[in-house]
């Protein structure tokens, strides 16, 4: 969803005209003048709110890449542990 | 730790694994341009792992996909046995920008991803990391 919300940004930030020849239509992308991102950063004593810049290449990607790569791991390890478990009956 | 080469890969394999087979894949499925380079049976323990390999430059989706298409053919061909764990690995040079897609991408297709510059693919590190030199011995 999120890779999404980046490429409408992306769109929003061509003239119109070129949007249309991607098939998108004027209405269907983000100007990137009026998104506004922010990261929540869980610390010990409350959260850090940082605001992202939003460019014309939409959210960056590297925003996403820890909650991306913590789920990456998680469900590695869930496959692994079903095929052993596969394995034992 | 040792490194064995297959085709034109080299791979290093972790101390407490065996190598019991290694096939170049470019030979096995020579009529096929759909496969991965490598595919490396261990035995840890009493356990058999099936370590598929791709090794490519910019990662693309149609290297994931390869890897995870081919263990229908590598079963089927006996080469894969239903008792061994699966590994697919992807070894690549690395992108610039999504990383995050591509790690998304990974997870959807259950693969190790790592990435290098001219070296060996290095199992050692990815069986050390997911715990299984410990854990299947």
């Amino acid at each position: 969803m999120l890779a999404k919300l980046s490429s409408l940004i992306s769109l929003g930030a061509m003239p119109p005209e070129k949007a249309a020849e991607l098939g998108y239509l004027e209405h269907s992308t983000l100007d990137p003048e009026r998104v506004s991102v922010y990261s929540f950063r869980p610390q010990p004593d409350g959260v850090v709110v940082e605001p992202i810049e939003v460019t014309r290449e939409g959210i960056p990607d590297d925003v996403f890449y820890k909650v991306v790569e913590s789920l990456y791991e998680e469900t590695m390890s869930i496959h692994y542990k079903l095929q052993e478990l596969r394995e034992a009956t | 730790m040792s490194t064995v080469k297959v085709g034109k890969l080299r791979v290093k394999v972790p101390e407490e694994a065996r190598v019991v087979e290694a096939y170049d894949l470019d030979e096995v499925f020579a009529c096929s341009s759909q496969r991965p380079d490598t595919l490396i049976i261990l035995e840890v323990g009493q356990k058999m792992l099936a370590v598929v390999v791709e090794d490519t430059g910019r990662p693309e989706l149609k290297d994931l996909r390869r890897l995870s298409d081919s263990i229908g053919s590598l079963k089927e061909r006996g080469l894969v046995e239903p008792r061994m764990m699966v590994l697919k690995v992807l070894h690549h040079t690395g992108l610039k920008s999504g990383r995050s897609i591509l790690v998304e991408l990974a997870r959807r297709f259950r693969v190790e991803l790592q990435e290098c510059h001219h070296t060996p693919i290095d199992l050692d590190q990815i069986l050390r990391k997911r715990g299984m030199l410990l854990r299947i011995r």
